[in-house]
């Protein structure tokens, strides 16, 4: 048996060399096996350079296996009937069990979701919209989101305007050399919330739920500096004169022009800056001068609050930045992670019956806009787990 | 979404766990009658063998502790489910040119593990990749040049280049896979 685990180890090699996911000491591996013989010489060419591996993959996903199993499986039922007595339970015992589930499920209002979907829809629980709240300087709080265009503020120099999803800061080019105060806007998105906005120098900046950005209503000449908890996604306007920094609570992240996300909520441990197009640094804020990380395209700054660090990394950005677009998207990540992210746009509570189950493994993209159960369900599909929602607490447990 | 085959799901099939036997059912089924059908080319044949195989897995489930001792369980018993069939064949049908002494070498058997392994592993390691990144991946082994793909999928050609930048930073790290990327400690010097 421990033969085939050396040729699954070099079968998994060549599969990563072939999409350009391998390392130097796995590449030598690699060309020791190859040098063995001839025949391996070969198999590797092949292996390597065929065109049609499109066509396979796609053969692999066509199999149905639906059928199958039920084949084997009806076998595996005949061969254990003919092993095994089979145990009918009295009729009392039956029907008293039929009973006692009617009693038990019409106590609680709830539903469970299952892999068979027989239960009917109850109670669910919709995802965020499009709401957030403006606070004023003068600590005015305008309600954002509700219908319609609606001008929120306009004088010489300025025009705010809030569309539906939007709060738009405009400069308005003036003769009059008149300065515009450094005053500061705070924008609150709720949980179960998102919003944009457009800054006075144009810069864009997307919130997601349970965030808080701190801005100037139009910026200095030196400097563009905002706060934010939470996470967003920036697109900054260039401006070589004027850097742009954003403030979290550990780390600052200097902006040269560009787009990236930073997702810095205070009920995580790690800070993730996330790097699109452009050039950023990042440094922590408590440092002076020195230690700025810088980041190229593709890349990831880890704040660590744990370990008070800054770590560079590679990663595939659309991670990251899949919810500006709609989407959740998974890879390999620990269904507590999922929940928890998912808890922020629809607004729910995570109750794991098991502790274990937390640290399951899903891989997968979700649409942000269904309801919360049409994703439960498709976890559920895919794994032995079983949801229950109960008023807005969702509870994770294994199927029986 | 999927769910990897994992202690859990392999602690429940040992238990005679339906729904785990199923996970591991989808998860292999497609690979190993793949494999099969390097021996049978005939897919009735093939289909046949590699369900036996299962059955055989399910009967023998206290034996398997990891996913590695599944596979090979299924590669062996399906390998030699295959060459009795074969013989079988050859001697109702004489005009069957079968060499068999071909598939009766260890070393076709290792060179078929390893090709249907390489498939296997090439899927899953594409599965994980998120949807766009996928979609590139797929293109570029198909030969299509990046503008091409640019065009397919509605995106910039920067972006194509960007993706497969990535990969290819991956390709030429000199760090070995335990160790993780630059470390930096700010602060530290001031």
């Amino acid at each position: 048996m421990n033969d085939l685990k050396e040729l699954f180890r070099i079968a998994k090699l060549i599969a990563k060399e072939r999409v350009g996911e391998i390392t130097q000491e796995e590449k030598k591996e690699i060309e020791n096996w190859v040098k063995q013989n001839p025949g391996n010489s070969s198999l590797y060419k092949q292996l390597k350079e065929d065109d049609d591996i499109y066509k396979s993959l796609n053969n692999l996903d066509g199999i149905d296996t639906k059928i199958s199993f039920k084949n084997i499986w009806n076998k595996i039922n005949q061969e254990e009937n003919v092993n095994k007595r089979t145990i009918v339970l009295p009729k009392i015992v039956r029907y008293a069990a039929a009973v006692l589930l009617l009693i038990a499920s019409s106590l609680t209002v709830y539903f469970v979701i299952q892999n068979n979907n027989n239960q009917k829809l109850i109670t669910d629980i919709e995802p965020g919209t499009q709401r957030a709240i403006l606070i004023t300087a003068d600590n005015q709080q305008i309600e954002l989101g509700i219908s319609g265009v609606k001008q929120l503020f306009r004088n010489k120099k300025l025009c705010i305007t809030d569309t539906a999803q939007t709060l738009t800061y405009e400069i308005i080019d003036s003769p009059d050399e008149e300065v515009i105060e450094l005053e500061y806007n705070q924008v609150l998105v709720p949980r179960g919330g998102e919003y944009s906005l457009v800054l006075a120098d144009g810069s864009k900046v997307k919130l997601n739920a349970e965030s808080h950005l701190r801005f100037p209503v139009s910026f200095d000449e030196n400097i563009r500096e905002v706060e934010l908890e939470g996470e967003a996604y920036f697109e900054v306007q260039k401006s070589e004169d004027t850097p742009f920094i954003v403030h979290t609570k550990d780390i600052m992240i200097r902006v040269y022009g560009t787009s990236f996300n930073v997702s810095a909520y205070n009920n995580d441990n790690i800070t993730h800056t996330t790097l699109i197009e452009g050039s950023v640094g990042v440094k922590l804020t408590s440092a002076d001068g020195s230690g700025e990380v810088l980041l190229n395209p593709g890349e990831q700054a880890n704040y660590n609050r744990q370990s008070s660090s800054i770590e560079l990394r590679e990663v595939n950005v659309e991670l990251y930045t899949a919810w500006v677009n709609g989407l959740f998207v998974f890879e390999n990540e620990p269904l507590e992670d999922i929940l928890k992210k998912l808890s922020r746009w629809y607004d729910f509570e995570v109750d794991f019956s098991i502790e274990d189950l937390k640290y399951r493994a899903f891989t997968g993209d979700l649409k942000r806009y269904n309801e919360i159960s049409t994703i439960l369900n498709m976890i559920s599909i895919a794994s032995d787990l079983e949801f229950a929602i109960k008023e807005r607490t969702v509870i994770v447990s294994e199927a029986k | 979404m999927k769910q990897a085959i994992d202690t859990h799901i392999i602690q429940k099939f040992r238990n005679a766990d339906q729904k785990a036997f199923r996970i591991i059912f989808d998860t292999l089924y497609a690979i190993m009658l793949s494999f099969a059908r390097r021996y049978l080319n005939d897919t009735g044949d093939a289909e046949d063998m590699v369900q036996e195989a299962f059955i055989g897995l399910w009967n023998e489930k206290q034996k398997f502790l990891d996913e590695d001792q599944l596979k090979s369980f299924l590669y062996l018993t399906i390998r030699n489910k295959c060459l009795n069939r074969i013989k079988h064949l050859r001697i109702k049908e004489e005009y069957i040119q079968r060499n068999i002494e071909e598939y009766n070498k260890d070393t076709f058997f290792k060179e078929e593990v390893i090709r249907a392994e390489f498939l296997a592993q090439l899927k899953s390691v594409i599965d994980n990749l998120p949807n766009q990144r996928r979609k590139i991946i797929l293109m570029n082994m198909n030969g299509y040049k990046n503008k091409e793909i640019a065009e397919e999928l509605n995106i910039s050609i920067n972006t194509v280049k960007l993706q497969k930048k990535i990969a290819y930073w991956q390709l030429r790290k000199d760090l070995s896979s335990s160790l993780p990327a630059l470390i930096l400690i700010a602060g530290f010097f001031s």
